[in-house]
């Protein structure tokens, strides 16, 4: 990649571009903790609103840097791994259409016309230039997809018998996944939302709207999560010092992930109306199959970090575990991989909670829910995103990461906080606290009617956590300018820039996991055996269309407002 | 550091893993089967839309078994304080006027979304005296985070009692929320009547069922009837031969048995 100078600066575009933008999700998030502990109680900080920023704070770091990042590790790997120049046009339209329709939703949510967060539900109604951004987003990460294809296939046809390389494998995965849940959504945005948001149909059907949305937003999840098992599986061998235990493990959990990924969003409907317990039953039954690869994961990551361990003189049944490169300067990146992966340990489980159907009744909705998705979104996939943004951005720019202390205590910090943040948002969740409230103004208000004082302590321990997180994060922009802003390092001008990729130790050549096909087609069935009987009801029911309403007035929107 | 060379098996260790992994799927699947069939706690079904629905009501089916409507819209409950006696099972039927709100019943298995067009329900027993909030805790516009209302289990209560309900649905003796008249409610809603008839006295595809019984009606053959036993049971069972002046011929043919028209028509009468 760094011989193909103009993917180079694609590359570190997608990478600064969602880095900058994430200094507000941040401040937001930092002001959030805040208003639900009833520390500010009021409707805005400066300007912006609680449910604006909160838009924000979910588009931002949920939306615009997980897919920024998936594309510009997509660009490198595959560039890498198949040793192929990319095609610039594919790379550049791509991102020009990501930064188009980043920026026009970006800008409805800070003028405060599409404060509907970023689960955008309707009958709540934004600007039409929101849901076109989102549309033009979508698109533009669709055309990095078709830019890897001709070079894989190119790549297949010349190595014959040669297994693909596992990062290409990954990166295939998760725009494979993203490739068929996008759909739902795009069909959602453009053709239920956007002309009714522009007055041209008078209503929309909200639990069809429901229904695709949930259908894009649980693979959304793995879209998020699997750039990072694809760091776990070929970076973190190798950083322990140690090889991939299994290579057929990796590439069993990828195409898994592909089949399994997208026919269960129903879990995420539980508690709605309108839809069969019957469909909701064979969705949670998926989900909990969904776990296999994940478990599987967790302990093909681990047998290879005992043997980079063992490697490294680690003896004994546990003692391996006191020979991991913590707290190695030259080896700054272990400490994202190895503290994301134990965040997502308590992450998993809380998921499988939520998807437990019954269970659902005692947490949806609650403060349980971003407690849960802050150790999986926020665990893992951010502190991947972190420490590989620095770790190619310094790459490519043939910069020193200064102060690599510095930078490995970041995710140690990062842990820290998000155990206190989602520690006091479990408990809170099982207590009752809502979630996407603004609970300064009433609930956390002792001037209110609904004060409720046992929910102090808890929103008081999670603002804590949050302070903790954003001191993390203050930590890794302290490193990341000083990185830039240092002159360029002199040992790294003779070799090229690369990734480093592990090895395998167990190398099983085992065919069915060697060919994306059949996964995809049983992909493509499993969604259709999923979602046929539940998308047939909703279309036969003939529920009514709902007008729209903008978050601020119970007032109908009339068309041309 | 050793490496098995290629071959086409799976490592043994990584096959009892995936084997373990799918045991470990299993035995959740065992566990969640347990709490939905076993102790019977489920999640939200459909129900038969209605348009009944469509206002905060509360109804006694007698042994304190209540059923409450809620309407929900941007930022209250209808009805927003409800009192039961100790040991009272309520059905929570909920809809929304407008955006999309959240019902969670703390203290609780009562967690529902809240949509417009759709009804959501679940049931609930109180066992317990105590204040127990309800919260909308899905998003809903500005005010979201002031939108409550409360169920209060009282030792001392003897009988349901709602606020912030509209003056029609007070609950009161012989009206339609009366128990003895909720039979032919549950076969109006049934069979769909309320789908071309309100019950609330606007404007529909057939004429409103609320002051029918007993007043006289025009009809389209220029003759005039009372609506009374046998001119009702003529209507359903031959809907096209006479019509109501000023309603289109279209309502269809219901099955509807002895006991089921003698149920609604006593819906009927109540509805004044």
């Amino acid at each position: 990649m760094e011989q193909q100078k103009a993917l180079r600066a694609i590359i570190l575009t997608e990478l600064l571009v969602p880095l900058v933008l994430l200094l507000f999700g941040i401040y937001h998030g930092v002001l959030q903790v805040m208003y639900r502990a009833g520390v500010i109680r009021a409707a805005s900080v400066a300007g912006i609103g609680y449910y604006q920023g909160l838009t924000a704070h979910g588009v931002i770091n949920a939306v615009v840097l997980t897919t920024f990042f998936a594309v510009a590790l997509g660009h490198a790997l595959i560039a890498q791994e198949l040793d192929a120049p990319l095609s610039i046009w594919g790379a550049g339209s791509s991102l020009a259409l990501m930064l188009i329709g980043a920026v026009m939703a970006a800008a409805m949510i800070f003028v405060g016309k599409a404060s509907v967060l970023y689960t955008f539900y309707p009958p709540l109604k934004a600007s039409p230039i929101f849901y076109l951004g989102l549309a033009l987003f979508i698109v533009g990460s669709w055309i990095a997809l078709f830019t890897w294809i001709p070079p894989y296939l190119r790549w297949r046809k010349q190595n014959p018998g040669k297994k693909t390389p596992m990062a290409v494998v990954g990166i295939m995965a998760t725009f494979i996944i993203w490739q068929l849940c996008t759909l739902p959504v795009a069909f959602e945005v453009l053709v239920l939302l956007l002309p009714w948001s522009l007055g041209w149909t008078p209503g929309v059907n909200v639990v069809l709207s429901r229904t695709l949305f949930w259908f894009f937003g649980h693979p959304l999840v793995y879209f998020w999560l699997l750039p990072t098992y694809t760091l776990y599986y070929t970076m973190l061998p190798k950083l322990t010092g140690g090889k991939l235990y299994s290579d057929f493990a990796g590439r069993f959990s990828f195409m898994v992930f592909i089949v399994l990924s997208s026919p269960l969003g129903l879990h995420h409907q539980f508690a709605d109306p309108g839809i069969s317990s019957n469909w909701k039953g064979m969705h949670a039954v998926l989900t909990l199959l969904v776990a296999v690869p994940s478990l599987v994961t967790a302990f093909t990551l681990s047998a290879s970090m005992e043997l980079g361990a063992r490697q490294n003189g680690g003896t004994g049944l546990f003692g391996w575990w006191k020979k991991l490169p913590y707290f190695d300067p030259d080896r700054w990146l272990f400490s994202y991989l190895f503290c994301g992966l134990v965040i997502f340990i308590f992450g998993g489980i809380t998921g499988i909670i939520n998807a437990s159907y019954a269970m659902n009744n005692v947490i949806h909705n609650t403060a349980w829910l971003p407690a849960h998705f802050h150790l999986t979104v926020g665990g893992p996939v951010f502190l991947g995103i972190l420490g590989m943004s620095l770790f190619l951005i310094t790459g490519l720019l043939n910069r020193p990461v200064v102060a690599p202390r510095l930078a490995l205590a970041v995710p140690y910090i990062w842990m820290a906080g998000t155990c206190l943040f989602s520690g006091g948002l479990f408990v809170g969740g099982l207590r009752g606290e809502p979630r996407r409230t603004n609970l300064g103004l009433t609930y956390l208000n002792p001037e209110s009617p609904s004060y409720r004082p046992d929910w102090h302590a808890t929103t008081h321990i999670a603002m804590i956590g949050g302070f903790v997180m954003a001191l993390a994060v203050l930590v890794y922009f302290v490193v990341l300018v000083m990185s830039l802003v240092s002159s360029p390092s002199k040992a790294r001008t003779t070799a090229p820039f690369s990734i480093p990729m592990s090895e395998a130790y167990h190398d099983e050549r085992v065919a069915a996991v060697r060919n994306f096909t059949p996964w995809v087609i049983a992909a493509t069935l499993a969604v259709i055996l999923a979602y046929y009987p539940p998308l047939h009801d909703i279309a036969k029911s003939n529920f009514k269309l709902a007008p729209g309403y903008h978050p601020d007035s119970p007032a109908v929107v009339q068309p041309g407002e | 550091m050793t490496n098995n060379e290629q071959n086409g098996r799976v490592n043994l260790v990584e096959k009892r893993v995936i084997l373990t992994a799918i045991l470990f799927s299993c035995i959740g699947l065992g566990m969640i089967s347990y709490t939905a069939w076993g102790m019977g706690i489920t999640v939200p079904d459909c129900v038969p839309n209605s348009k009944i629905f469509e206002h905060g009501s509360v109804l006694d089916h007698g042994s304190k078994n209540y059923e409450v409507h809620f309407l929900t819209s941007m930022w209250r409950f209808e009805p927003s304080r409800v009192v039961v006696p100790v040991g009272s099972t309520l059905d929570f039927f909920v809809i929304s006027k407008d955006v999309t709100h959240g019902f969670n019943v703390l203290g609780t298995n009562v967690n529902l979304m809240v949509e417009p067009a759709v009804v959501n329900e679940a049931k609930v027993h109180f066992e317990r005296p105590g204040v127990y909030p309800i919260i909308c805790h899905e998003f809903c516009g500005e005010g979201h985070q002031a939108m409550s209302a409360v169920v209060e289990v009282s030792a001392s209560a003897t009988d349901i009692s709602a606020e912030g309900l509209p003056p029609s649905e007070q609950p009161g003796q012989g009206g339609p929320g009366a128990a003895s008249v909720l039979p032919g409610r549950a076969v109006m809603i049934q069979k769909g009547c309320d789908a071309c008839h309100s019950i609330d006295g606007t404007k529909s595809v057939g004429p409103t069922f609320k002051g029918l019984w007993g007043s006289r009606v025009e009809l389209t053959d220029g003759t005039t009837a009372t609506v009374n036993e046998e001119f009702f049971e003529e209507m359903v069972e031959n809907p096209g031969k006479r019509v109501v002046k000023g309603f289109q011929p279209i309502m269809p043919k219901l099955p509807v048995n002895e006991a089921e028209m003698n149920q609604l028509m006593e819906y009927l009468k109540a509805l004044k």
